[in-house]
This record gives structure tokens, sequence and C-alpha cells, in this order.
């Protein structure tokens, strides 16, 4: 192995670490904001990635066109899901609001069979065979964009929850529930709206997963494991905190894969999953004794 | 058996804090073998820190704790448990998904002498005779009601077959008889020679039984000595009376007479509590336009719990509350506040990761406060300067005092027409609270109702108009501000002691 | 403890007897489904020592029960042992996995526990699937004549069903039961208590480990072929955790209701086998939100209803 197979692999790495990123980013959030482990992550970005591949079929569009139409969409689909079955199940402890989710999971997949088969699929378009040179390197356009939609994505994230007022509620609820109830804030409704938050950002995951890879109905699994890789990685409900997960993941896999081989590559991730778990269970940017 | 001169726990200049906040302070003291110490202290003061600290359930930051001349600290609870210390919690913490039996027999299968089942469970049945639960034995102990759950707590804690025994707040809650029987429990434990530190807000129960009294306050000891020295001890009676003040020192700004004002908060009988646990019983009172009332009671006695009440943060059982002639009852808590009624929490309740001016922003978060914030701003700059010096760093990182600023700016920024400060002076040094309580008038001037909620007797009462006096939940005392300065009862109601 | 007015080994008397006919009912396909209702019952009750009376709520159960399947396959094919003795490595191996993961997921009351073992059970999968020695992605196939009859893995398994929950009854009234629901209910009150906490569900993990291991054994031994995609698969894991929340997680009968109910459901639905699982999905949801003690809870509700049934206690 050479050392342009190892810079390439973690330049090619670090770029897909932002698509890591911003597809972990909902699950973050819902579990920093209330503590919800939320085990139907992956399904919301299969469902992004079908209902990208319905529109853009439909219509003939760009993926990337279909995303702004689909952002909405999720958005509502997480505040209403959250509102009607979630919430409700907020002050019985962590188990009822994972199970539920569990439930959920199980019953995203078989309906994608029922709706849309079985069978493999992908996001068309124009960028999937291009290539854009880097220090030498080549490396994916796709990768490219995943990167700055990655960094994007979450600077935006990062100022609305300091830049406006429902932020920096969701902030307020984060910290002390009970007191910012005492403040005006309605709780329930802004758990709604960071679910919300979270599906939408899962929007602009899911497509750049379907035009990066293919998927198919039960491909959400693997990428909740990444997801949790990320988060533990990055501290739990820490926004930048994901971005860097999502980054350091990626470049991991990339120089891992280059040294014990493509096969092997999923498990660079769990491997550090384990060793986090171990030494630093705040996760690498976590605070201290946040827990 | 280590030999008779060496005490049974040694607490050696432990000091235990999180972040800036120092809860135990240098605390050094001695349990002998068959004593009986009492803790007492304001809320806040540490003391449930400190049996946690005991106990193993967090590091100390400094110091040692040693028990029959074993170091302990740093040992999980469960190992400082089998070397013989046993606790209670304030909050009864109950296996709600096992039988009373069971939740008894847990502790001597795994405390101490690690009998096995059958004898376990005969040895459990004894234990729950003394307590008196002896006939519930078979029920689940989520069933509970308060006193029997108080009484599950104390044979859980003498199921592990204690050296030393630990009882936070074992009366908390509970009415005069129930105290009384409890109470009765420990008379009989302390004739067997067993050793205790005991945490009481029910300061005769605490004065009746202690060898020995610890007062503390800010996590430091204020005073360690018999229970007739502790009673004549000045600085204790400070810190739960105030400083006796010569005479009122601001009187009300407003001129006109209280009964021709309106009554903007009417509660009417309410009663309330969490869960078995009943805190207030049938009270009523009211606020009128422009005044200041205070709600006076030490802790434990419900203040809290009123506060929560009125603003609907738990369902009444009884009764209702008015606000400007409107029922409150179909309102959720997080509406109070845009109807115009405003918190300032007790224990500050600062949004520690968010800067200075997060805090006082989200304090305007009903829409009627948002569109005017920045004037708002302007003048809560003016009322605490310092809090514009601060407007960057993080809540969590300013002094108690400036906390206390900050608690107060943000619940004006509320632009509300009552706003309750609950405790505000606890745990501050007397001359920051000097500075908030000038501060009181201004607000009044401003057009805003205050009503204080204070254990400190004096201070409130002299810048009050009006106050009630709250004890066990219940109201004992009404009548204005100077009425009840020259009643010399209250000291007495107080402490529920005879003080020289 | 349970109440008095029913016996609940009766009933695990009476369940064993009438299943223990099946065989000789002469219906294979019969058979098929009785097989699948008690192995879903073992590794059921596998899951509801921890997930229903200790509070660990396992997301990777296919993990023990894959090693369970693969140490036996091993044991026998590659080292040509007994074919009990590879079972019963298979269930040894599953206990030793169980101790190796319990210190990275036993932090974090219990967060860390679901998120670590949905994790490690897949990372364990793809492993599986890339190390060659055990036939990689291939997976490996017992030599022809090795093993049982179909009714011999019957019986196997109806022991294992039977054994597990005769197991769990005399836990639950033993000193390590006591702890168990102890840590479930409120996990610092038990400290305090004397119970250590790391030890105590550490037992817990590999008494089920090896539960659910053993099934994992016997279940390649029936199939006689293994690969690491359906072995460890996530489906079994969701298969569990459905039945014993559908069933009543934290009750003895639970799972068994459970696995009757689900197993049933299946075979209805063979048709439309991606409908039965959205159903399962449905009720399970409803089941979280509205029958805490799922649906053996419930009927236990009732009866207490009926004068006859009395008590007061689940």
């Amino acid at each position: 192995m050479s050392f342009y197979t190892v810079s390439a692999g973690a330049l090619n790495g670090l770029m897909l670490g932002g698509l890591y990123a911003c597809m972990a980013l909902g699950l973050s959030m819902v579990f920093g904001v209330m503590r919800f482990v939320n085990v139907a992550h992956g399904e919301l970005l299969v469902l992004a990635a079908f209902l990208s591949f319905v529109f853009s079929t439909a219509f003939g569009l760009h993926p990337f066109i279909v995303v702004l139409i689909l952002i909405p969409i999720l958005f509502v689909f997480g505040y209403v899901v959250q509102r009607v079955l979630i919430n409700p199940l907020m002050s019985a402890g962590l188990e009822p609001s994972l199970l539920t989710a569990f439930g959920l999971s199980i019953i995203a997949q078989n309906l994608f069979v029922e709706i849309w088969g079985g069978n493999t699929k992908s996001l068309n378009n124009n960028f999937s065979e291009m290539n854009v040179t880097l220090l030498g390197i080549d490396v994916p356009m796709l990768y490219v964009i995943s990167f700055f939609v990655g960094i994007i994505v979450t600077l935006g994230v990062h100022l609305f929850i300091t830049r406006t007022y429902t932020g920096r509620a969701i902030r307020a609820a984060t910290q002390d529930a009970a007191t910012a109830m005492v403040m005006g804030i309605n709780v329930n409704r802004i758990y709604a709206i960071t679910a919300a938050i979270g599906a939408a950002t899962a929007a602009l995951g899911g497509t750049l997963i379907g035009m990066t890879f293919s998927f198919t109905p039960t491909t959400g699994f693997p990428w909740l494991l990444k997801g949790f890789v990320v988060v533990v990685l990055g501290g739990m409900g820490n926004i930048f905190g994901t971005l860097a997960g999502g980054l350091l993941l990626g470049l991991s896999e990339g120089i891992g894969a280059a040294f014990v081989g493509t096969g092997y590559r999923d498990m660079v991730g769990f491997v550090i999953f384990l060793l986090v778990l171990m030494f630093r269970p705040n996760g690498l940017f976590g605070l201290k004794g946040s827990e | 058996m280590t030999g008779a001169q060496s005490p049974l726990l040694q607490v050696g200049q432990v000091t235990k804090s999180f972040g800036a906040l120092v809860a135990v302070n240098d605390l050094t003291f001695d349990v002998g073998e068959g004593e009986v110490l009492g803790i007492m202290g304001p809320n806040g003061a540490g003391k449930s820190t400190l049996f946690n600290l005991i106990m193993g359930a967090m590091p100390l930051s400094d110091g040692a704790i040693n028990f029959a001349g074993q170091k302990i600290d740093g040992l999980q609870a469960n190992q400082i448990c089998s070397m013989g210390i046993g606790r209670t919690y304030q909050i009864p913490q109950p296996f709600r998904h096992m039988t009373v039996v069971e939740n008894v027999v847990v502790g001597l299968l795994y405390g101490q002498h690690k009998s096995a089942m059958e004898p376990a469970h005969e040895r459990a049945l004894e234990i729950l005779e003394t307590v008196r639960l002896a006939d519930k034995a078979e029920l689940m102990a989520g069933q509970l009601g308060l006193l029997d759950l108080k009484r599950l707590e104390m044979a859980r804690a003498l199921s592990t077959n204690p050296r030393l025994l630990l009882l936070d707040e074992i009366a908390g809650g509970l009415v005069e008889s129930e105290v009384e029987e409890l109470e009765q429990n420990i008379d009989d434990l302390k004739s067997h020679g067993q050793s205790m530190i005991i945490i009481e807000h029910v300061i005769r129960t605490l004065f009746n039984h202690s060898d020995r009294i610890l007062v503390m306050n800010f996590g430091t000891e204020v005073a360690i000595d018999t229970p007739p020295k502790i009673a004549e001890n000045e600085e204790v009676i400070d810190i739960y009376l105030g400083e006796e003040l010569d005479e009122k020192k601001v009187v009300s700004t407003v001129q006109i007479p209280v009964e021709e004002r309106d009554t903007i908060l009417a509660v009417s009988n309410i009663s309330a509590g969490y869960g078995e646990f009943q805190a207030l019983f049938d009270v009523s009172l009211e606020i009128r336009k422009g005044e200041i009332v205070a709600l006076i009671g030490i802790n434990g006695a419900g203040k809290s719990t009123l506060t929560r009440a009125v603003t609907n943060q738990i369902p009444l059982t009884a009764g209702g509350v008015t606000w400007q002639g409107e029922d409150l009852a179909k309102y959720q808590a997080y509406d109070i506040v845009d109807l115009g009624i405003s918190q300032c929490l007790e224990g500050r309740k600062i949004f520690n990761h968010m800067t200075v001016l997060e805090n006082l922003e989200i304090g305007a978060y009903p829409t009627h406060a948002r569109e005017k914030r920045f004037e708002t701003l302007k003048w809560i700059y003016e009322l605490f300067p310092r809090l514009e010096e601060r407007a960057d760093q993080l809540g969590g990182t300013l002094s108690g005092g400036e906390q206390q600023m900050l608690a107060i700016g943000r619940a004006l920024m509320a632009l509300p027409e009552l706003i309750i400060f609950d405790e505000i002076s606890l745990g501050l040094a007397p001359k920051i609270i000097d500075d908030i309580y000038e501060i009181i008038p201004i607000i009044v001037e401003h057009g805003t109702t205050v009503l204080l909620i204070e254990q400190n007797v004096h201070r409130s009462l002299g810048i009050a108009d009006r106050a009630y006096i709250l004890e066990r939940g219940r109201v004992t005392l009404t009548g204005s501000a100077q009425e009840l300065i020259e009643n010399k009862e209250i000291q007495e109601a107080y402490f529920g002691l005879e003080t020289a | 403890m349970m109440d008095k007015k029913y016996s609940p080994w009766a009933i695990l008397i009476l369940v064993t007897v009438v299943l223990a006919f099946v065989p000789s009912m002469g219906d294979r396909y019969l058979l098929f489904i009785a097989y699948f209702l008690v192995l879903n019952v073992a590794f059921a009750q596998s899951w509801n020592l921890v997930g229903g009376y200790t509070g660990l709520i396992s997301l990777g159960h296919a993990a023990f029960f894959g090693i369970g399947a693969y140490a036996a396959a091993i044991s026998i094919i590659t080292f040509e042992l007994p074919v009990i003795a590879g079972f019963i490595i298979g269930g040894l191996a599953s206990t030793a996995f169980a101790f190796l993961i319990s210190f990275p997921t036993f932090r974090f009351k219990g967060i860390y526990f679901a998120i670590g073992t949905l994790v490690l059970a897949e990372a364990l999968r793809i492993w599986m699937i890339n190390w060659e020695y055990i036939g990689g992605a291939q997976g490996m196939q017992f030599p022809i004549g090795i093993g049982f009859r179909l009714t011999g893995y019957f019986y196997i398994m109806l022991g294992l069903a039977v054994g597990s929950t005769a197991l769990l009854m005399y836990i639950l009234r033993s000193k390590l039961g006591v702890g168990l629901r102890a840590i479930r209910d409120n996990e610092d009150g038990a400290q305090n208590l004397g119970v250590d906490i790391f030890r105590t569900k550490l037992t817990a993990l590999m008494i089920s480990a090896f539960i659910a291991g053993l099934v994992g054994a016997v279940h390649a031994g029936r199939l006689g072929a293994i690969e690491p995609y359906s072995i460890f698969g996530a489906a079994w894991t969701i298969g569990v955790v459905n039945i014993v929340i559908i069933g009543g997680m934290g009750t003895i009968f639970g799972p068994i209701v459970g696995a009757i109910f689900v197993t049933l459901l299946t075979e209805a639905m063979a048709d439309f086998s991606g409908i039965h699982l959205i159903i399962e999905g449905v009720i399970l949801i409803l089941v979280i939100r509205f029958m805490p003690y799922g649906l053996w809870g419930f009927v236990l509700k009732m009866l207490r209803r009926i004068p006859l049934f009395g008590g007061t206690r689940a």
C-alpha cells in the first residue's frame, strides 16, 4: 500500500464525513434535547431517499430540486410523529419512547417493501459520474458536495438554535425543561419542533445517501448504526461535535480501509465506537460530567 | 471493632464543589459510637450532599471520610453499606414493583450480614413490625402512602443492620401525630445504642433527639454543639430569622389604602401535593395590586409547593385560583407568564450553558414582552449594571449574587404584573441581600406587584405590606407586616420550640 | 412473587404436556410451527431476564444467538465434538461474549446498553461475514447424518423453553432475582442496600446469553447449514423484542403468551410476509402505550376483576 492510497482514502473519507454528519444530526438533536433514542432514524433517511426517488422520476426533477420540497414535508412529518406518538411517552423514562421508535422502524421497513418493492434503487443525477481533483487526488463530486452540505447544515442548525427565539427555547428546554416552562415555553411544542428539524436534516441526509450510494428498504439500519457511531464520537446532542464526529468517522474509515481492506471498512467505525464508549463515555468532544 | 476512643465516623476537611458552586466546604466532624448527631440548615446548605458523600454516591473534591477506622471515600455505595452504614432518602425511593416485605429483604440479602432467603423473610417481617408496617407486608410498595413510605425507608435502612444510620428528613411532609410516631422509632433505636446522623427540618424533632447538633449554611459549619447551646446561638438564630431590624426599613411607596386596591390574585382553599404526599392544606390568600406580600415559612413548610400550585405546575386537589377574576385552571403552566405572572425561582435556575444576555432574552419569551425587550433590557441593565458587564458570559460562570440578579432580571423581562420572588436571599451574603432587597421597591414603583417568598422573617417583614405565615402546609398567621413584627409568637411558631 | 390464586408451576406443566404430544400427531407442518413456538419461548425468556427483570434493553440479542450457533458449528464441524457438547459450547461462548461487552455497555444506566448492543451485534455480523476461517459469507455446513431429526430438535427446544421458564421462576425467588428487580426499580436505592450493581447485572446478562447461545446452537443443528447474514440478522432481535413486549415484559408467562401470539400471527399471515410485521409493529406501539405489562398483564388485570381470582398483585 502506498502513501497515495492512504492519503486518497483519508481525503475521500473526510469529504464523505460531511454526509455522515448531515445524516446523524437529527439523531443527535433529539437525543440531546429530549433524551429520545430514535432507533427509527435510519428509516427516516430511507424514507427521504424513496420520496426523492418518487418525485424525481415522476416530475423529472433533479434530486437537489426535489429536496427543497422534501424538507418541509419531512419537517411536518417529524412534528406530527413526535407530538402524537413520542411526546405522550416522554415522562415514562427512556425505554417506552425507544421501543416505540423500534416499532416504527419495523413498520417503516416493511411498508417500504410493500410500496416500493425490495429492489435496490439509487437517485440518478448528473453528479454521480463526476470527479474533482483535489491535491492531486480524485474525489467523487458527490463526496465534495456532501462535505459542504454537512458543514452548511451544521452551521444552519447552529445559527438557528443560537439566534432565534425558538432556537433558544430549544436550548432552554434541553437544560431545564421545568424552568423553561415557567419562562412561558411550551416544552411539548419545542420537542416536536426539534424532531421536525431533525427530520428535515434527514431529508437532506437521505437524499445525499440516495445520490451517492444505493438504497433498499432495509438500508436504514446500517445508517442508523453509523449515526450512533458519529453521535457517540461527537457527544450526544453536541451540534458541532456531530460534525466533528462525522468527519472523524469518514477520515478513519478512509484510512482504515486503506490498511485492512474495504470488507472491514465498517468495522473501523465500530472499533472506534467501542473505544470511545470505554474511555470517553461523554464523547470525544462531550462536556465532562454532563450526564 | 476499633478502640472505644476512636470515633465511629470521622469527616475530615471534606469539600465538594460542582463547578463554581461549593456545596460542602471544608467540613470536619466526628460521630461517636452510640451518638446521635443532628444536622440543620437552610435549603441548599449542603446537608443532603453530605449524606451523598458519606454514602459514596459522588466523589469528594477534597478531604477524607473514615468509618470505624477505615477510609471509605472512594468506595462504592454497596461496599459502604456492607461496612455498616445505612441511609434513608428524603424523597422515598422504594422499589415500586416489589412488595413491601421484598423491599426490606433486599437489604437483608445484600447488606451487612447477607442472610439466606428464608431467615431474611422472617427478619424482614420483624423489622416491619417495629415500624408498624407488618400488616402491609404483601402490598406493592408503589401503593403506599407517604407515611408508610417513610416507614418503609426506615425499615429498609435498618435491614442492612447498620452501625451508623443516616436519616434524611424522616419527618418531612408528615402531620403532627405521624411525626410523633417516627420520633418514637428514633427513641427506640437510640435506647438500643444506635448511632445516627439525622437531617431534619422539623426542628423540635431534631432538638429532642440529638446529642449534638451541627448547623450548616453555604456548605460550611456554623456551629456544632448541644441543643440548648445551639438554641441560644446568635448566629444560628440569625440564619433562621434574619438579623433583627429595629424598624421597617422601607415603607410602601403606593399610598392607596390596601382595602381600596383591586385583588389581582385570589387563592381560595387550595390543597395540593405530590402523589400520596399532601403538602398544602386548605390554603387561602389574596394579593392586591401594588402590594408587597410576604409568604414566610421554614423549608418544608410548603412555600414552593404553593407557588407551583398557584402557577399550574402541579394540579390542585381542592380549591381554586383566580387571576384578575379569571379561573387559572383552564391554562397550562407555560401560559401563566403570558397572563402576567412571572417567577423568580428558588435556586435561581439559571440556564448555565446560555449567556447572560440569552438568559435575559428567554425571559422575554411572551409575545408582548418580546416586542419591548430592548427597552426592558435597558431598564434591567440600569437596575443591575453588573449584568451588562457580563452580558456575554455563560450563566453558569456567574457568582451566586450575580446569578440571583440575573434570575430577577430574567423574571422582569417578561413585563409581569405580579412577580413571585422565591427565596431570593437564600445562600447569599448579607451585603448582597441588602443590594437585592433595595431593588424591590423600585420594581413596585414600576407598577409590578410582588409576592415575596422567604424564610428570612425579619428581612421580608421589613419590606412587606402584609404577610402570611405558612407552617406545615397551612396558613397559621396573617396580618400587616407591622402587626407581625410586633408579634413575639412568631419566633416560637417558627422554631417550634421555646427559645430563651 | 406470584399470586397464590393460580399456580405458575401448574400452568407450566400443563402447557408442556400439551406441547409434548404434538410430534405424535404426525403432522409435520404443525410440528414445524410448534418447533418455532418453543424456540421463540426459550429465546424470549432469555431476553425477558435482562429486558424485563433487570431493565437492560438489549437491541443486539441476535449476537448471543449467532455466537451460540457458530460456536456449536465450529465445535461440531471443525473439531468433530459430539453434538450435545457442541451445543453446550455454543451456550458458553455466548456467555463469554456477554462478559466482554459488559464493560463498555454497563455505563450510563441503560442508554448505552441499548445502543451498544445494537451496534456491537452489527459489528459482529460484519466480522463474521468477512472471516474466512468460518466460511465467510458462505457460512458452514454440517456433515450429512449428524444431529437429530425434527422431532428430536423439537424436544430439545421444548426442554430449553421449559427449562428457561423454570430457571427464571427459580431466579425470581432467589437472592439474584430480588437484586435484579431492585436494580430495575431503582438503581441507586439498590446500591445503598448493598447490591453490587455491576456484578448483579453481569450475572443476569451472562445467564441470558447462555440461554440465547444454547437456542442458537440447537437451531444451527436443526438448520444443518448456517450463514452469517441470517443467523446474526436483526430479525432475531426484532422478533424477540416484539414477543416479550407484546406478551408482557417482566412477567413469567408474558413471553409464552407473546410467543404464541406472534408465532400464530406469522403463520396466519404467511402469504403476506411483509404485512404481518407491519401489524406486529402497530400492536407493539399500542401495547407500549396502553398495556405496560403486555397481553398477559392485561389478562391478569382482567382476571382480578373477577372475584374468584382475587389478589392485588401482578
